[in-house]
């Protein structure tokens, strides 16, 4: 699977779709396992975030920890932490590549990652070395819509979605 | 569910035992309800938080070590006259909101106390309260593939003690351990019956029946993993982060103590349920200081943000996120 070009200053999709009360970004691609956003940056570089229904799952965020420019990452590793009502939990690359930038705005103000998900609340960028088997775990297109539809179901039937 | 009652332990093995637990636990897996009562005293800090929170040449001269969790929270005294308990589960387990899953997770504990007579609640922030007093520490994490949701029953607390460890300025502490004995209250319960009424409300809860466990092999092959890591110097100093204007120390959610102090002022300003019950100033704000006392927290947050004191404006907002949440 290729990722979406997205050569904007932002996500560079910023036409977003409101799905059963979630935003989602139909020009990205999605993580459907640890519920990261991947935006293709152009050589060789992507930008992660985590998806509206993920950080509103997290809610607001106290603690955000990032890894540094220059860390290696590995696809199933964490390449930080956050922390919301006492609860810590690690961030999840969805793919195998190095830190190339770290969003500093949102170290400073956590609360981004909720308030603007796709937009401001980025975390990193990861310089990526083009692993066809790894990407192909991704979702993107039709069937990235579909996976999103179904999350926020299965969290509205199991009651867990903060209301 | 397993029903892993370790007993008393050194401080160090009060912590790492359950780190071991959650870490160990993999899809499909039972829970595992633990309990483990640590020797002697020591303090504890949450995963992000920085060690200048604590008053360490106090520490070390009252023979407190100092070890850092894997989990959220404050940093905390901790003693023998609490005993601990864990629950930990496989991550895939708990799904959707965190703080509803966390909300879900402690509703077992409050039943537990409620059945040895102890009036608790689940309050709008998630803490297992009786009146205003919380009775209950809390934290919860993902450790490996495992989530753990760990508490405390106090069956005496030491405010003093608890108040000594933070490195706060002379004149915020008696305010602190003011705050700490109005919002943070013992329940002296008979222990074996508590934990007996523990494991019948989780049982309950999660749909499957007790069994009386010890840690695998390989769980404590993980416990002397988490013996060195939690202790570690390195691990205990965590990120370097660069020092704030604003010290802010919770007492319990929703009762903060915010000090700013910069080179022209200082500010202190005490909230507690959404209003401003102490404060006062040195310096330019000095005079402003004291007519903040009363207001609630949103005008008294309007008014500073008039002093040079940005940092404390945003203090202020950060510690209401969670009031505005709940």
């Amino acid at each position: 699977m290729s990722i979406a070009a997205n050569p904007g200053t932002g996500t560079g999709e910023t036409v977003g779709v409101i799905l059963d009360g979630y935003e989602f970004r139909p020009g990205l691609t999605y993580d459907p396992t640890d519920g990261m956003w991947i935006a293709d940056r152009g050589a060789g570089v992507l930008r992660l975030g985590i998806n509206a229904l993920s950080a509103d799952s997290y809610g607001a965020l106290a603690q955000l920890v990032l890894d540094p420019v220059g860390t290696a990452l590995t696809r199933g590793g964490a390449f930080g932490s956050l922390e919301a009502a006492k609860f810590v939990g690690p961030l999840i690359s969805p793919l195998t590549g190095t830190v190339h930038a770290v969003n500093c705005a949102v170290l400073d103000d956590p609360g981004l990652v909720l308030a603007s998900p796709y937009d401001e609340g980025w975390l990193v960028e990861i310089a990526v070395a083009g692993d066809d088997a790894e990407r192909d775990l991704l979702l993107d297109g039709d069937l990235a819509r579909a996976w999103f539809i179904q999350a926020v179901a299965e969290h509205r039937e199991k009651g867990l979605v903060a209301e | 569910m397993r029903v892993v009652d370790v007993g008393t332990t050194s401080g160090l093995r009060s912590q790492s035992i359950w780190h071991a637990l959650a870490e160990s636990a993999r899809p499909g897996d039972a829970p595992t309800l633990s309990f483990v009562r640590p020797a002697e005293p020591y303090v504890c800090l949450g995963y992000h938080r920085d060690l200048r929170e604590l008053d360490l040449d106090h520490c070390e001269r009252a023979g407190l070590p100092v070890y850092r969790r894997l989990i959220g929270g404050g940093p905390v005294y901790l003693d023998p006259d609490q005993i601990f308990f864990q629950l930990s589960l496989p991550a895939a387990a708990v799904r959707g909101s965190r703080a509803a899953a966390l909300r879900a997770l402690l509703g077992p504990a409050v039943r537990a106390l409620r059945d040895v007579g102890v009036d608790a609640q689940l309050d709008r922030f998630g803490e297992i309260c009786v009146g205003e007093a919380k009775v209950c520490g809390h934290g919860a994490g993902q450790i490996g593939d495992g989530v753990v949701v760990v508490g405390n029953l106090i069956r005496r607390f030491d405010h003093v003690a608890a108040a000594r460890v933070l490195s706060v300025a002379a004149d915020v502490r008696p305010l602190l351990i003011c705050l700490m004995r109005r919002h943070i209250e013992p329940t002296p319960v008979e222990v074996d019956a508590w934990k007996a009424a523990m494991v019948r409300s989780y049982a309950e809860h999660l749909r499957c029946a007790p069994a009386p466990a010890a840690p695998t092999a390989a769980e404590w092959t993980a416990v002397d993993r988490f013996d060195a890591r939690l202790a570690r110097p390195d691990f205990v100093a965590g990120a370097e982060r660069a020092p704030g204007t604003v010290r802010t120390v919770k007492v319990r959610a929703g009762v903060w103590v915010h000090d700013w102090t910069a080179s022209d002022g200082r500010l202190v300003v005490a909230v507690a349920d959404g209003l401003v019950t102490h404060s006062w100033g040195e310096g330019g704000v000095a005079g402003a200081a004291s007519g903040l006392r009363g207001l609630p927290v949103a005008t008294a947050r309007a008014r500073i943000s008039s002093f040079p004191a940005p940092d404390l404006a945003r203090a202020i907002d950060r510690a209401n996120t969670e009031v505005v949440a709940a």
